[in-house]
């Protein structure tokens, strides 16, 4: 086991990563930026290393910085987390050249190749491209609707849909601009869309004597523009023999790619038929609900076997404990077509009971950063069905009140009501259209509500202090204040 | 004082003319009687947790510039709403309402990442004039109103908090 792992990332991955340090008997060490000095993560670390950078938000992607952290506080591996710093091929070599593990896999760029070979369904797609002229050269095979990756890319960033060829060009440079400006490599990968497909993911735990566990399956299909809304496993779109047939093909991949530590092999589903999309190698933020689902601490075993111990959990020990339901928040505005909403968070009511869990490192007044990515909490629900768990995530949700930010709750609790959800018939195209969103948010409605806003708005006319100073500084009498005429600010209000 | 309030639907109720926080009072809303509580309020006085008729409900209220409220969220739901009418013995009628300013200032803090217009520019209402980057994502600068662009303020890739000027149409 490592002596002391270095972690170099911030917020809710973060925290779980310094715990499972903590909880392996490693020391556990941090970087952070001024603003997240009284955060959890930093909290809980036994030492707190501060890095700068003349914008503040761009330190923890300062290779330089963290490598100089990691030999400072004498750590002999670090943790990234998820996000350009784990894709990042320059730490790894640098933390190499100082004879420090990085816990985390490099980017896989021929896992396509190799799931062919290891016989699954694949999706048809692209080499690593660099250039227009690369990019023109291998669309030919693919055809069009396709999706645009960029290899440092994760959570949705970099990651774009092209419909038709009209839409290429553009498509490309927008990407390739996007990664300039993030300074990560403009490599970018092109892959076959399918409309309408699921979302299944297999996580996968690797040691370095080529034993591969094959964890349950999370179905990722509630997404929006590829960044993860809601988790669920076991998968309602995967009928059990096309399970047993992923799982018994996957370990030939998992060890043709080599990876040491942890990866998530993704699958697009679609007419019954799973097409291999890609493996993601960092630890993902879904770890959560295979942890609540299996008992099994996936950053634990991933920092476990990156050290060089062997897997300890035979495939026979891992057990559902049921159906586990994860809701991915974040401080965006589902009314505002999903604007981000950093901000001070006034008050944090959680829900609370049992089978209900809660992971954040936010609570009342925490402030949500405008520089960091804009996921705030986790709620999972475990319950013995998958019914079960729908109408406990249900409840959850309507519990849940973040005051101060607005945030995506709304749309969860609407999308988890709807028919598709229950069903289990919601696809990764689900949120690809204004009007389901809008149609959703209007579902929440209700008529006792609308009279409760009413009031509500009256109140805060009534108690309003500028109000009343309006009302002490004028003249007596019979005055009538309309407001029908007037032309509305509309600009923040969609519907 | 008696209130006309659209939101969804018409309400029409009287209030007392100053709330007491500390009690509850009674709101007759299309002939039923509602028992009303404040339970919490921010630390800027707006509300924040109310009681109606023995349930508690966490509340927000979205102001416009001029401070009127025109959205609701009742337990994160959000009721766009119009004050249509307040009458009162002493009221003070506010000016009215300007044309939509030709200032387009920034939503939220960030980064300008890219502009689409240059100095001169026709644009039109609710056009994408350029792109603010914040939390790793991408937001649309909307032109607010028809006009030129008569002053660029922002600059590509400078940071930018809420409410700072970007351009000006004119």
């Amino acid at each position: 086991m490592f002596k002391k792992v270095l972690v170099a990332n911030r917020g809710l991955v973060a925290a779980n990563c310094v715990r499972a340090i903590r909880e392996l008997g490693a020391k556990s060490a941090i970087v952070y930026e001024t603003s997240d000095l009284g955060s959890a993560a930093v909290r809980a670390a036994d030492e707190a290393l501060e890095i700068s950078s003349p914008n503040g938000s761009t330190a923890y992607l300062d290779v330089g910085a963290v490598v100089e952290a990691a030999v400072r506080c004498g750590a002999d591996a670090v943790h990234p987390g998820y996000g350009f710093l784990a894709k990042s091929p320059d730490l790894a070599q640098r933390l190499k050249e100082r004879g420090i593990s990085i816990i985390t896999s490099p980017a896989q760029t021929r896992a396509k190749e190799l799931a062919q070979k290891a016989g699954l369904g694949v999706l048809p797609g692209s080499a690593v491209l660099r250039g227009w002229s690369e990019a023109e050269a291998a669309v030919t095979g693919i055809g069009f609707p396709l999706v645009i990756k960029a290899i440092a890319g994760y959570g949705g960033w970099g990651a774009r849909i092209v419909n038709d060829a009209s839409e290429f060009k553009p498509a490309w440079d927008h990407v390739c601009k996007q990664c300039e400006r993030h300074g990560v490599a403009a490599e970018l990968m092109l892959e076959k869309h399918l409309p309408s497909a699921h979302q299944v993911e297999f996580p996968v735990l690797r040691d370095n004597t080529g034993r591969v566990l094959v964890l349950p399956e999370l179905e990722s299909s509630v997404q929006r523009r590829f960044q993860k809304l809601l988790v669920e496993s076991p998968a309602p779109s995967l009928k059990q023999n096309l399970r047993g047939k992923l799982e018994a093909a996957i370990p030939a991949l998992v060890n043709q790619l080599g990876i040491v530590g942890f990866a998530s092999v993704i699958f697009q589903v679609s007419g019954g038929e799973a097409y291999f999309s890609e493996v993601e190698s960092s630890i993902q933020a879904s770890h959560s609900a295979t942890g609540l689902l299996t008992g099994i601490n996936v950053i634990r075993e991933q920092i476990r076997v990156a050290s060089g111990e062997a897997l300890r959990i035979q495939p026979e020990q891992i057990q559902r404990k049921g159906h586990v339901i994860g809701v991915f928040l974040y401080a965006m505005d589902p009314y505002r077509k999903f604007a981000p909403c950093p901000g001070r968070i006034e008050r944090f009511y959680a829900p609370t009971g049992e089978g209900i869990f809660l992971h954040s490192a936010l609570t009342s007044g925490d402030i949500v950063s405008p520089h960091y990515d804009p996921n705030i909490a986790k709620l999972m629900v475990l319950d013995s069905t998958r019914d079960e768990a729908v109408q406990r995530l249900r409840l959850a949700l309507a519990d849940f009140f973040i005051d101060g930010i607005q945030t995506t709750l709304p749309l969860m609790r609407a999308i988890v009501a709807s028919a598709d959800f229950v069903k289990g018939e919601v696809t990764t195209s689900y949120l690809f259209s204004e009007e389901r969103r809008v149609s959703l948010l209007k579902s929440l409605r209700n008529s006792d509500d609308d009279t409760v806003a009413a009031l509500v708005a009256a109140l805060a006319l009534n108690t309003d202090a500028n109000a009343t100073q309006i009302m002490d500084s004028a003249q007596h009498g019979g005055f009538l204040w309309s407001m029908a005429s007037r032309v509305l600010n509309r600009k923040k209000m969609e519907f | 004082m008696k209130y006309t309030v659209r939101s969804v639907e018409k309400h029409e109720f009287q209030l007392p003319n100053k709330v007491d926080f500390s009690s509850e009072f009674s709101v007759e809303l299309k002939g039923k009687p509602l028992a009303v509580r404040i339970l919490e309020t921010n630390s800027d006085g707006s509300l924040r947790l109310i009681m109606v008729n023995n349930r508690i409900i966490p509340v927000q209220v979205d102001r416009r510039t001029d401070g009127l409220p025109e959205r609701v969220y009742v337990n994160g739901v959000s009721y766009p709403l119009e004050i249509e009418k307040v009458e009162t013995t002493r009221f003070k009628a506010p000016s009215s309402a300007k044309e939509a300013s030709g200032a387009v200032k920034a939503d939220l803090p960030g980064q300008v990442s890219s502009l689409f217009v240059a100095l001169g520019d026709e644009v039109v209402k609710g056009q994408a004039i350029g792109i603010l980057e914040a939390m790793k994502m991408e937001n649309e600068i909307i032109a607010p109103r028809n006009g030129k662009i008569k002053n660029i303020v922002a600059q590509p890739g400078k940071a930018v908090m809420r409410g700072d000027l970007l351009l000006e149409i004119g």
